[in-house]
């Protein structure tokens, strides 16, 4: 299908622009997964959350106007509907109500996290040129980045007590997940798409619900207490 | 050649003069910030020329580590300023006495002297402060070191001179790698100079005191030696990182060395150093002193912009 796609709008060399304009988005996209590890309050971390997604959407608009597919146009206009604005509000909602506002005590602490982060990105730049599709608009580095995306999501997900920022490592998880389809196959097909944003945004309100209610019976949201089956 | 010989003691003659000025600025800026007037930029000279003109108290406890600390203090920057593009762009006869690394290791000769003799005077703020310095300088060095290689690869050189021009030539100046490297070198530099958030440059309280405690036994002229010394490693290292790595227009061509371009050379780099102590006044204005166990953090996120700066450099250079 790639090939199909790419020989009926005759891709050759990227231009300069282009590959510019990437690989700075890809940078930033790297910039904000290690801001996620890096800051403790919550507010802050929903905030670069958006920004992560925003950046997504960039790139997926830049994409779309160099190789000429206007479902990337539509998928961008989405991402930012759904995860800068909807997500971003359901989680700001849920953390206002929270009594604490931040992570107080992770699993690992931050400079050490940040530590094992460099060292996923490493792993992430050795694992990719196996996994690459030949012939695509930008071959291997993009792909490293949602690599990287996808560990540091998993990370987060482990070594975090909060309920709030498991979330914003499963959210990560599934920004690296969209990302490297972009970077492969510019793009899934569109009922996909619309299939996981609208997946993601039930899973972000069920989990916001949950978060609430865990907070009225326990008083914490601390994932740490929540050892026992019964209350 | 005699003009290359009279330029490379232009280039130190510069920095003795124009170093204490950057903290004069920085003071007066934040002062009117905070809508002061503030003293006049020249003060920083008026201290140093009151201070040349006082006998010198010494602790009965300090042996000649204390004596000499500061003139190691004064020199190493001066000899760091002969490896550097301070005014031409082209390397001058001493340039080639040491590349980026060794003029690091030069700059921490100076720092590690000085932090011998403040223990050597057994003050205990003086010990206190040597550790804290010590620990703030350790944490900076992989940052350094880091920054030096991504410097290295990508210029092919470690040289400054061959650096600078690699960095602004058309591949690199819009790479997000240049970026990284120039931010990540800018907070070492805010830890290594004493600023906020590392440390308060004008705090009084001798508890909370990072580097200014280690100065704080001296008197008189080896006082004076200290201060300008400490102007002197600050001006060095905001040259490296303007003239190396971010903006290194206007030096000094080989094809036109004319007295003309010489001071055009000398209005640029005071130019630049303005714009650099404006940003350093945003950011001190702005932000409180940090915990001293949250410079950890800092410079942890100083490693990672100059750890993604090496990735994106294997990013733009494997396609």
């Amino acid at each position: 299908m790639i090939l199909i796609f790419l020989a009926a709008h005759g891709i050759g060399e990227p231009p300069l622009l282009a590959t510019q304009l990437l690989q700075v988005s890809g940078v930033i996209l790297l910039l904000t997964a290690f801001a996620t590890v890096a800051v403790r309050l919550l507010t802050q971390v929903i905030e670069v959350y958006a920004l992560q997604s925003l950046v997504l959407a960039l790139i997926a608009l830049i994409i779309g106007y160099f190789t000429g597919s206007t479902d990337l146009y539509l998928v961008a206009v989405l991402t930012i509907l759904v995860k800068c604005i909807a997500i971003a509000w359901i989680l700001r909602n849920a953390t206002r109500r929270l009594h604490l506002q931040r992570e107080v005590r992770p699993y690992l602490n931050i400079p050490a996290s940040l530590l094992v982060c460099i060292f996923l990105t490493v792993l992430a730049f050795f694992v990719s040129p196996a996994v690459v599709a030949p012939g695509t608009f930008l071959n291997e580095p993009p792909l490293a980045i949602s690599i990287t995306l996808v560990l540091i999501g998993l990370f987060l997900l482990s070594s975090r007590r909060q309920a709030v920022m498991q979330v914003i490592g499963l959210l990560t998880i599934e920004n690296g997940l969209f990302s490297g389809a972009i970077a492969i196959a510019y793009g899934m097909p569109l009922i996909v798409e619309f299939g996981i944003l609208f997946d993601i945004l039930i899973a972000v309100m069920v989990m916001s619900l949950l978060v609430t209610h865990i907070q009225r019976e326990l008083i914490t949201a601390d994932t740490a207490d929540l050892r026992r089956l019964k209350g | 050649m005699w003009e290359s010989s009279f330029l490379q003691l232009l280039q130190i003659a510069v920095v003795l003069v124009c170093a204490p000025l950057l903290r004069g600025i920085i003071n007066r800026m934040k002062a009117i910030v905070q809508s002061k007037r503030g003293p006049s930029i020249w003060q920083p000279y008026r201290d140093l020329w009151k201070w040349l003109h006082k006998g010198c108290v010494t602790s009965e406890h300090a042996t000649w580590v204390y004596h000499v600390a500061p003139i190691f203090t004064f020199i190493t920057p001066l000899i760091v300023a002969m490896l550097i593009p301070v005014l031409t762009g082209y390397p001058l006869p001493y340039a080639f006495m040491g590349d980026m690394l060794a003029g690091g290791f030069i700059l921490s000769l100076g720092g590690f002297f000085t932090s011998l003799a403040a223990m050597d005077t057994a003050s205990t703020f003086g010990g206190m402060g040597s550790s804290r310095a010590r620990v703030v300088s350790f944490l900076a060095e992989p940052v350094v070191i880091l920054v030096l290689f991504t410097v290295a690869l990508i210029a092919q050189a470690t040289i400054p001179f061959v650096v600078n021009q690699t960095l602004i030539s058309a591949d690199y100046l819009y790479n997000p790698a240049h970026w990284l490297l120039a931010a990540a070198l800018f907070m070492v530099i805010l830890a290594e100079a004493g600023r906020i958030p590392v440390d308060n440059p004008s705090s009084s309280f001798e508890l909370s005191m990072i580097e200014a405690s280690r100065t704080l036994e001296y008197s008189g002229q080896e006082l004076a030696l200290m201060e300008w010394g400490g102007s002197m490693r600050f001006f060095v290292l905001l040259t490296i990182l303007l003239n190396v790595l971010t903006v290194p227009w206007g030096l000094v061509s080989q094809t036109n060395t004319t007295v003309l371009a010489v001071l055009w050379a000398i209005v640029t780099l005071m130019i630049k150093m303005v714009v650099i102590c404006a940003i350093i006044t945003v950011i001190e204005s702005s932000l409180a002193k940090w915990r001293f166990f949250r410079i950890p953090e800092f410079l942890g996120a100083a490693l990672i912009l100059a750890a993604i700066a090496l990735v994106a450099f294997y990013l733009t250079h494997t396609a």
